[in-house]
């Protein structure tokens, strides 16, 4: 029984961390896809491009963890195998 | 609750000593405008922040193990997040990160880029877990996960030789700081350095590594952001450094095409010498660093001192905010130095240069006319012979390094003697931080790991702890020898330290959370392979003769030191994953193993550092 619990609640842990990696490793590299087109605005004197990738990914990755941590919580607290 | 109590203390400690910290600058920022001299601030700033580290390390001494080796599994998350940021920093990042940006942004975007997303991936992957096998570092993790004679002492040893030159580096970097602030021999230098080290880790192990690595943090974070607030301030009426730089490259970009020739040169590095050249070196980069980052030994071992698995994420999260803290504000050092120096350098007679110029050209790191800038004579000669013109240098004449873009931007863009020696104390304390960090890392692995489990595996627990310390002062001693000695060697080779870890451990750590069929013979396997081959890179890149590679120059390829894991880490999880496939899966009692590690309840596997 607790055996189940656990198994459920791996793959649901097996499915966050999957989710969580390749979503910020692709909103991360998005700007560079887009370098060339987003490079004609700009933003803060920065063209958007940079802008995007030298400020705003490592702080949306920063944020990332603590969203990640705050579901593990979540998650940990659904399927009870959380700490004495 | 203990733990509670813990939060409570480190952050009264913390705020305090902020408050002194700042009340100290303002009070030497006064009596520097009523004369005061530099020299006078220099020695009472960087006085009281030695001695106040020097405490902070000998009022943590202990006897206890898990005090000793775990600071008694009770920081709490910001607190672990501040001494993680500190480790992290080094005197390398701290003087080297502006000068990449000022070099080239989108290269140096490579660098942040690559420590976020390396921060995520410990949250995700691999913090949680290490905090609740209840291993104190990384070979005894990989050891109770696998079983098997090899894992530990394999792993201990990758985890020496990865950071033994990042250690160098550190020491000879906080013993060249110590030399520009003060007029002492660079063996003097070195020698204080390693008693700041000794003092940090000998009497305290992680107790005082953790504490001085929190006042370390908050005086680099200040000596940093502080001075680049005030000149955002003046420049664009905006206190945020990172919304402002744009404007300042904005009109660095103006001034330079507006003057003759074209940009500042560039002179290469030694603090972060390894910025990606190519499109393929760039992503190479990334990858390298974020894997490396992910299973850095003195950043992993740290989630060993948070109370609970829940707090092992949180504190990396904390971790990566103090770390942008700095790596969000370097790009202004790098754009803010380079509107000044166009508008100072650019257009002036040679005699009119302003004094740090001078003072950083005797150190190789400023060239005027293509000569190191060593006096107004030297360089009055040298521009006379290529130009036969001394009045008005033109921007295509001045090349300055990036390693001084940190260490004289006092000088470059004008602040008051407070600010510059603070910019340097700065650096001293992120220096001493990863050395301590490190040289903690590197002892423990080889007193608790190599000693305590493989040569004396009955002796006592005091005499494990006398060995360790033993080893303290021997690593200690012998990285102070590497800096004093093998200088360049040491920095060179500082920076392959990222990548050595990640190809030497990321594939094992990797599946001994992530893949249950993964065996011991994978694991040895994975770590050897994905070693050697990140290694060999490392060689071929810095000692072509000693290691010819032929076609497969890395340098052709566009790779660094610092990226050359983009080649062990997928012939290190090959090797795993083969060698496992081809050997007996692992045992029932290995699996339970397993499931106690990924389960945030239950007791820990081992219980390591606490008897």
């Amino acid at each position: 029984m607790a055996d189940e619990n656990q198994v459920v609640w791996w793959r649901a842990t097996v499915r966050l961390a999957a989710t969580v990696l390749s979503v910020l490793a692709a909103v991360a590299c998005l700007p560079f896809l887009f370098a060339d087109s987003l490079d004609r605005g700009s933003l803060l004197a920065l063209p958007i491009g940079s802008f995007l990738i030298a400020l705003v990914s490592p702080i949306v990755l920063a944020v990332a963890v603590f969203w990640f941590a705050d579901r593990q919580r979540a998650l940990d607290h659904r399927y009870d195998v959380i700490e004495d | 609750m203990a733990g509670s109590y813990a939060a409570a203390v480190f952050g009264r400690v913390a705020i305090l000593f902020t408050a002194a910290f700042v009340v100290l600058i303002v009070v030497l920022a006064l009596l520097g405008n009523f004369g005061l001299p530099g020299a006078a601030i220099g020695v009472i700033l960087t006085g009281a922040t030695l001695l106040t580290f020097l405490v902070a390390g000998v009022a943590t001494r202990t006897m206890q193990m898990s005090t000793f080796y775990l600071a008694g599994r009770a920081v709490p998350p910001v607190a672990n997040g501040m001494a993680s940021a500190a480790a992290f920093m080094s005197g390398a990042v701290y003087l080297g990160l502006a000068g990449l940006f000022f070099a080239d942004l989108h290269a140096a975007v490579a660098f942040t880029l690559g420590w976020s997303f390396g921060f995520l991936m410990l949250a995700v992957l691999f913090a949680p877990y290490f905090r609740k096998s209840g291993a104190q570092g990384i070979a005894g993790f990989l050891a109770a996960r696998f079983g098997g004679p090899l894992v530990r002492p394999l792993a201990a040893v990758i985890v020496a030789v990865s950071l033994i030159a990042a250690l160098a580096a550190a020491m000879a970097i906080a013993a060249l700081v110590g030399t520009l602030l003060f007029d002492v021999s660079a063996t003097a230098a070195v020698t204080t350095v390693a008693v700041l080290v000794l003092s940090a880790t000998l009497l305290g192990g992680m107790q005082a590594v953790t504490v001085t690595g929190i006042v370390q943090y908050i005086v680099l974070a200040l000596a940093f952001v502080l001075p680049s607030v005030f000149v955002s301030a003046g420049a664009f009426s905006v206190p945020i450094p990172p919304l402002t730089f744009g404007y300042a490259l904005e009109l660095a970009g103006t001034a330079a095409n507006a003057g003759a020739g074209g940009p500042t040169g560039i002179l290469p590095e030694l603090f972060l010498p390894d910025a990606p050249t190519t499109a393929f070196g760039f992503f190479a980069t990334i990858i390298s660093l974020a894997a490396g980052v992910a299973v850095l030994p003195h950043l992993l071992m740290r989630s060993a001192t948070v109370t609970d698995v829940d707090s092992a994420r949180w504190s990396v999260g904390w971790s990566l905010v103090f770390v942008l803290v700095i790596a969000l504000t370097a790009p202004a050092y790098a754009a803010f130095a380079r509107i000044s120096i166009l508008a100072d350098l650019v257009g002036s007679a040679v005699d009119a240069l302003p004094a740090w110029v001078f003072t950083f050209g005797e150190l190789g790191l400023v060239r005027i006319c293509g000569a190191d800038a060593k006096s107004v004579l030297t360089v009055s000669i040298t521009c006379l012979e290529t130009l036969g013109s001394v009045d008005s240098l033109a921007a295509r004449d001045i090349a300055v390094s990036g390693d001084a873009i940190v260490l004289a931007w006092a000088g470059i863009v004008g602040l008051p003697d407070v600010l510059g020696v603070l910019i340097v104390v700065g650096a001293l304390a992120a220096a001493l931080a990863a050395a301590s960090a490190i040289a903690f890392a590197v002892a423990s692995a080889l007193g608790h790991d190599l000693y305590g489990r493989l040569i004396a595996v009955g002796a006592s627990a005091g005499r494990k702890l006398a060995v360790t310390r033993l080893l303290i002062v021997a690593v200690v001693v012998a990285a102070a020898w590497i800096a004093a000695e093998r200088f360049d060697d040491a920095f060179a080779l500082a920076s392959a330290a990222i990548a050595l870890s990640a190809g030497g451990l990321f594939p094992a750590l990797l599946a001994a959370v992530w893949w249950q069929r993964a065996n011991a013979w994978g694991a040895v396997a994975g770590m050897g392979a994905g070693f050697v081959a990140t290694a060999a890179l490392v060689l071929a890149h810095r000692y072509p003769d000693l290691v010819p590679l032929g076609a497969l120059d890395p340098h052709r390829l566009g790779l660094s030191e610092i990226s050359s894991a983009i080649v062990g880490l997928p012939v290190g999880l090959a090797a795993l994953v083969a060698v496992s496939l081809a050997t007996a899966p692992p045992t029932h009692r290995h699996h339970n193993i397993l499931d106690a590690i990924r389960r945030p309840g239950g007791a820990p596997i081992v219980q390591e550092g606490e008897s």
